[in-house]
């Protein structure tokens, strides 16, 4: 026992020694958030884990902190799939970063905003003085943005205040492998029109059937199938039937009114437009690889870059990833979705099709508990300024969100194309969740080999329609509870009014919520009588 | 400082100078202990704003505890989870406070937020009972915007809920409403919601029209709501034949919103290219 005793203080000792030696450097460590050298420690949060942007964001740290010795910025990267749950838990529990990503497509967090993030809208109404001496001098903050920040998440409507600044932009591109491209076709550049990429896939076959391969058109998994064929061939082809039904004159019909037309028996999925798209949907499943459904992005990703396909859709945020991880020299292009001069079946395909009013993304907030929020708030003017996001641009590969700044010449054809019709109609992924579960449930009788669109629709007409009642039900009671949700603070606007005086930006918010308010309960119950009476109130005088 | 704000119907320039000298009025007023509380509701922190209100000391007079019982009902509403007992118990705070004096502005605003209730926030809406309420507020003068508010309330319900015989009858009572409207502001919403109802019910589109060019003639939209209207007047006047008041209206869609994609249509038609067109089905009886 007493030979063991000393070996025992030993081990304690080197144990206590690694732990603070450990310690001390992680403490100390350059950028530490407990960093001893008295700067204040910034910290930035995000999900962009991609190639591109992290290195980027080092690279604006590099130059903020060369310009601002006195501060530290630190980035704190998170997987997408937990990030959501890794924020809450860092807001509630006090330790969260001082500027943070955020976006409310997750669903489920409107709640956040305004528990934790600092509204920034008398900054952005100010120029950013990190573009004195640059074509940006003056300009407001805001107007530096090539959307002027006019995106839901950065000026938060029911909120009334801009609270993020953006950081990017986005589209989807096909790219594609040009010698494949040129070995099957003979030649490296794609089709630009949709009968001739038909024409490539009639090639394609010939060439896997002679050279005994299994080459796909497109790669496949359940992301590059579903913004293939739902997201976009079937809403691209709906877009005659969704102007027929613009009650509302609004160039088409939003989700709620596309499912009311349709309770109403003025369109339905046997309509020679939809059969149409079906067809092509079936066709075009036909040059996936088998199972695509059950794949995730990533082996679609594998898939092209192992030269078993020819191209696949993905977002711009996955470009430099491609480009960095492509063996060979990759080509990228807009896809040449279908128009009306392509060939049988494609008459009901109005084109081109806009891809928006190319709003910015990748939403930043500032932390309303972070310590150092000037600091936080420098950097975020920083990170936007024209030399700032030209860092970003440059060494991300990604699109500027801010003005003036450089495309380079490989990130052109990025850019959103502006000019085109507007979808609004999303026939299969659109109305909501369960009739998104139906489409999801019978898509395999549409696309299998063994399917066609008659089965396809026997098994869908059983459910659909109960589906999209469910949806409708759900959609007005988050209709209601965002009226209830809304009715205190617009109580508050007006009795705030009325005790401090009139403030005018409170004043015109109150009345622009309001307006919409009105407009939103008319939508609600012109659901709701269109439930209870259904196609016979085209009867009533 | 309340001032009576039941205005006739004014220029908006008047309306503001009305709206403004309200606020310069009250600004001298020393600021409630209720200002911050108002301040959480105004941005949804309603946890925040209950645990405040009960930190705050004791009003010194009647008038001081109207406000805060004012306060604390519309916060009490605000909490979660929502019962039908907690909004018994919200009512009751507002029936005391209109008992007190039933016409000043915390009483208006309470009779309105208990249409609101009956409205949209009980689990079986009481359309009748909230239209009760709305009407009461419409139909007597008082200080405040609830009279209009409760108007609109009003509007929308006849035009959609209220047991009313056929829609024809619904659009020529609302019509009723729009006329006694005062408050340009409101005006133009319920021009706004007519229109939309003309088109529902696929009465003749020419009457949405009308009804869209005078909100338009009032003005103050501002973003999405603002461009659409634009393409909607300009879509209603191409479907009446009206190709120069379409162009017009393009025109201002492309000075005022450039980026929105929806001018495509219009370049496409002035250029002669075909353009999908709208059906039978939604073009009016």
């Amino acid at each position: 026992m007493a030979a063991k005793k000393p070996r025992f203080n030993l081990a304690i000792v080197v144990l206590l020694g690694a732990y603070f030696t450990a310690a001390f450097v992680v403490l100390t460590r350059p950028g530490a958030a407990l960093s001893n050298d008295g700067r204040p420690v910034i910290r930035i949060a995000h999900w962009q884990i991609e190639a591109g942007p992290r290195e980027a964001l080092d690279a604006m740290i590099a130059r903020y902190e060369e310009l601002n010795p006195d501060v530290r910025v630190e980035q704190v990267a998170v997987p997408g799939n937990l990030y959501k749950q890794w924020l809450r838990t860092q807001l509630i529990g006090g330790s969260a970063p001082d500027i943070i990503e955020f976006g409310s497509f997750w669903g489920g967090v409107d709640d956040i905003p305004p528990r934790f993030f600092d509204p920034i809208s008398r900054f952005v109404e100010e120029p950013n003085p990190y573009n004195d001496g640059t074509s940006l001098e003056g300009m407001k903050w805001r107007d530096t943005f090539r959307d002027g920040l006019n995106t839901p998440d950065a000026y938060i409507e029911n909120l009334s205040n801009y609270y993020a600044v953006t950081l990017c932009m986005t589209s989807m591109r096909v790219f594609y492998n040009p010698s494949l491209l040129k070995e099957i076709s003979g030649s490296e550049t794609l089709p630009d029109t949709y009968r001739e990429m038909r024409a490539l896939g009639g090639t394609l076959r010939e060439y896997n059937q002679t050279h005994d391969t299994k080459i796909t058109l497109y790669a496949g998994s359940k992301f590059t199938g579903d913004a293939l064929m739902l997201e976009r061939m079937s809403s691209y082809g709906g877009l005659g039937l969704s102007f027929a039904n613009d009650r509302f004159r609004e160039q088409g019909m939003r989700k709620r009114d596309g499912a009311l037309e349709y309770i109403r028996g003025h369109w339905n999925f046997e309509h020679p437009d939809m059969q149409a798209s079906f067809i092509l949907m079936r066709e075009m499943a036909g040059q996936l690889r088998p199972g695509y459904q059950q794949m995730e992005r990533d082996a679609a990703i594998q898939e092209f870059l192992r030269r078993e396909s020819l191209m696949i859709l993905a977002g711009t945020w996955d470009a430099t990833s491609l480009r960095s991880l492509s063996p060979f020299e990759l080509e990228v292009t807009v896809f040449p979705w279908p128009t009306q001069t392509d060939g049988q079946l494609t008459s009901h395909y109005w084109g081109p099709v806009s891809e928006g009013a190319g709003t910015t993304n990748a939403a930043f907030y500032l932390n309303k508990a972070g310590q150092h929020k000037e600091h936080a708030l420098d950097f975020m003017r920083f990170m936007t300024g024209l030399e700032g996001n030209t860092i970003f641009a440059q060494t991300s590969g990604w699109l500027p969100s801010v003005r003036d700044v450089e495309v380079p010449d490989y990130a052109q054809s990025y850019l959103p194309r502006f000019e085109g019709y507007s979808v609004r109609t999303s026939y299969m992924r659109g109305f909501g969740s369960e009739t998104r579960e139906v489409w999801s449930r019978h898509m395999h009788h549409l696309t299998s080999s063994n399917g066609g669109v008659e089965p396809f629709l026997e098994a869908f007409h059983q459910e659909f329609p109960d589906a999209l009642l469910r949806d409708l039900t759900k959609d007005l009671r988050d209709v209601y509870l965002s009226i209830r949700r809304d009715l205190p603070p617009l109580t508050a606007l007006t009795v705030l009014d009325r005790l401090e005086g009139l403030d005018s930006n409170r004043h015109r918010s109150r009345l622009r919520r309001e307006s919409n308010q009105a407009i939103t309960e008319a939508k609600l119950y012109e659901a709701e009588f269109l439930m209870q009476h259904g196609p016979a109130m085209d009867e009533m005088e | 400082m309340l001032i009576v704000c039941e205005m006739p119907r004014l220029i908006p320039l008047g309306r503001l100078l009305c709206v403004g000298l309200s606020g310069i009025l009250s600004a001298g007023a020393n600021p409630t202990p209720e200002v911050a509380i108002w301040e959480k509701l105004s941005v949804y922190q309603s946890a925040v704003a209950e645990l405040e209100l009960d930190d705050l000391p004791s009003p010194d007079n009647a008038a001081e505890q109207r406000e805060r019982d004012f306060c604390a009902a519309v916060v009490h509403l605000d909490q979660q989870p929502l019962s039908e007992s907690r909004l018994n118990v919200v009512e009751k705070r507002f029936v005391a406070l209109i008992e007190a004096e039933d016409n000043d502005e915390i009483a208006r605003a309470s009779r309105y937020l208990m249409g609101r209730i009956a409205q949209v926030f009980r689990a079986t809406p009481d359309a009748v009972k909230a239209a009760d309420y709305f009407r009461g507020l419409a139909e007597q003068p008082g200080p405040g915007i609830w009279g209009e508010q409760a108007r609109m309330k009003l509007t929308l319900l006849t035009l959609y809920v209220l047991p009313i015989r056929t829609p024809s009858e619904r659009l020529e009572l609302a019509e009723t409403y729009l006329e006694a409207a005062r408050d340009p502001i409101a005006v133009r919403d319920m021009h706004r919601l007519l229109a939309r109802a003309i088109l529902f019910y696929n009465f003749p589109p020419k009457g949405a029209l009308e009804h869209l060019l005078a909100a338009d003639k009032i003005g103050g939209l501002v973003g999405t709501q603002a461009a659409s209207q634009l393409v909607q007047i300009g879509e209603l006047a191409w479907d009446e034949g009206d190709e120069e008041l379409a162009a017009h209206y393009y025109e201002r869609l492309s000075k005022e919103y450039p980026r929105d994609p929806r001018i495509f249509l219009m370049q496409q038609r002035l250029a002669g290219e075909p353009t999908p067109g709208r059906g039978e089905v939604v073009n009016g009886r």
